[in-house]
């Protein structure tokens, strides 16, 4: 204990230095590099490999921090939480379940008989930019906002009232071990497939049909195992919003709203579902989107996809075989960094365990991936909502008087942009080492065991820091 | 030659790296320091499995 209280004054007295120095940069960089003129949207206010070193010097000095001034394990037992009860919260379950189920078939619609220019049918838009990155974001700020919306939840519950009110009801079968977190990984790696690689992902009528392809997957998965019980394990858009809404402050129930320290919900994740690959893959996906528009991805497609299509895959086939290495490679690499951390945990805890127990940390990471990669497509495309929800099927209507709307560009300056995804960038990777710091505590009692524990993973939170800028400024 | 050619082009990229190669010779010098000084952490007893329901 003398050891590790000694460490850690030690540590407390260098970061007001350390502090200073940071501080002194700040100061200076953007003095000097701002100076250097910004004409296009590409352009940076520093350059990005100094941002990257900014960034992880922050990141190394949260490290310190925590093992000098979080000595207790915060968490171990939940966050506290303070209750407030609203009654007959439970009765907008229904309203707000028809909402999402006419959305849903209206989204559909729109998809199957609208425009096929991905531009003008609102449904692309809606999956790709509200969907996929809007609902992330409000989900960590306000709680689970898709859960009372979930379509496909609406109609298994309806289906299981009406099937209990007419004798049908039978006992759902046990959820299977082995399926474990497997259909959560699929749907969202294929999903990411989907966006990223395949070339007609954008294209309204094959999102349609796969939306509904999901849809009735998720309905035979409620048929089978109950309607909470494949909530809970197997929807992979439930899982993925529900991890992100374990970082909100708030959290919804039946009964009403409780209040908790933001990001500390984390630490509740149930990891048979948030597993490793899980929470990987979601970091990963992000991070593939950033790699596959890099320079060295764009090279490498230059030099490998002619000869891809030399052997015979031809113009459309080739890229999407590239496209798909590199997803695997990426999913691969941020699976490999984060065994990489816990492998010296493995020895202590087993390697299963000590995978699980530290999932959750990358679930901050992860919304800070989404934040600082989409950002701007939720800034500007979002707003390309506005005229599509006028004329959702591309067909020159105008029922809200919104169709010509155009996007602002001025909103945002891309300095300002950039600030906003480096801070996120450097916000989620120290919760994550907040998160990491606490567990290991819990783990391991005190804290001079808990931060050397630690140490492989800030070389991770270091590594996925500077791959986050990387991915951003490249 | 053709890559030494092009550093021009990647030397930017491998900046990057600069701060996890810091980090790692930062803590291996540190794991050193403590490990002459016979401060290693041992085997530590680990609690029981946790119980979530996120």
């Amino acid at each position: 204990m003398i050891g590790a209280r000694s460490a850690s004054t030690r540590a407390a007295r260098r970061l007001p230095h350390a502090l200073a120095v940071v501080g002194a940069a700040s100061l200076v960089a953007p003095a000097t590099t701002w100076a250097h003129g910004i004409g296009g949207t590409n352009e940076l206010p520093v350059p990005g490999w100094l941002g990257a070193w900014a960034a992880t010097l922050i990141v190394v000095l949260s490290f310190i921090a925590l093992g000098a001034m979080w000595r207790t394990a915060r968490f171990a037992d939940g966050p506290v939480e303070r209750h407030l009860r609203i009654p007959g919260l439970g009765l907008v379950q229904v309203p707000l379940g028809a909402v999402g189920v006419l959305a849903f078939a209206g989204l559909v619609y729109a998809g199957l008989a609208g425009s096929q220019d991905p531009a003008n049918n609102v449904l692309p838009t809606t999956v790709y930019v509200v969907f996929w990155v809007a609902v992330p974001v409000a989900s960590a700020i306000v709680g689970d906002v898709f859960a009372p919306l979930n379509p496909w939840r609406a109609v298994g519950r309806a289906a299981g009232w009406a099937a209990s009110r007419l004798g049908w009801r039978r006992d759902p079968l046990p959820y299977p071990s082995w399926l474990g977190s497997w259909p959560v990984l699929v749907g969202l790696v294929g999903f990411g497939w989907l966006e990223l690689v395949y070339l007609d992902g954008d294209a309204p009528a094959v999102v349609a049909r796969l939306a509904l392809l999901y849809a009735g997957v998720q309905l035979l998965g409620m048929a089978l195992f109950g309607e909470p019980e494949w909530t809970r394990r197997g929807d992979a858009f439930a899982v993925y919003f529900r991890a992100f809404a374990a970082l909100a402050p708030l959290r919804w129930s039946r009964a009403g709203l409780a209040r908790r320290a933001p990001v500390a919900g984390a630490t509740q994740l149930d990891p048979m579902v948030f597993s490793a690959a899980v929470v990987t893959a979601m970091v990963g996906i992000t991070s593939f989107d950033g790699f596959s528009r890099s320079g060295l991805f764009g090279a490498i497609s230059e030099a490998v996809v002619p000869v891809l299509g030399d052997i015979g895959l031809g113009a459309r086939l080739a890229p999407q075989v590239l496209g798909t290495v590199g997803y695997a490679f990426m999913l691969g690499l941020i699976w490999g960094l984060y065994r990489l951390a816990c492998r010296p945990l493995d020895r202590r805890m087993g390697a299963r365990r000590a995978g699980s127990a530290f999932a959750h940390t990358l679930v901050p990471i992860a919304l800070a991936y989404v934040l600082a990669h989409y950002v701007g497509l939720l800034i500007f495309q979002g707003q390309e909502m506005v005229p599509l929800l006028s004329d959702p099927l591309g067909s020159g209507a105008d029922y809200l008087g919104t169709a010509d709307t155009v996007i602002d560009y001025t909103l945002i300056t891309p300095q300002a942009l950039w600030v906003v995804q480096v801070a996120v960038l450097v916000l989620g990777h120290v919760a994550g080492l907040a998160l990491a710091h606490d567990r290991a505590l819990s783990e391991f009692g005190t804290g001079r065991q808990a931060a050397r524990s630690q140490n492989p993973m800030l070389v991770v939170m270091v590594a996925l820091t500077s791959l986050g800028l990387y991915l951003l400024s490249s | 030659m053709i890559v030494l050619a092009h550093f021009g082009h990647w030397y930017e990229s491998v900046l990057y790296l600069v701060p996890l190669v810091v980090v790692v010779l930062a803590l291996w010098w540190s794991g050193r320091g403590d490990d002459e000084s016979g401060d290693a952490t041992g085997g530590v007893a680990v609690d029981a499995g946790r119980t979530n329901d996120g």
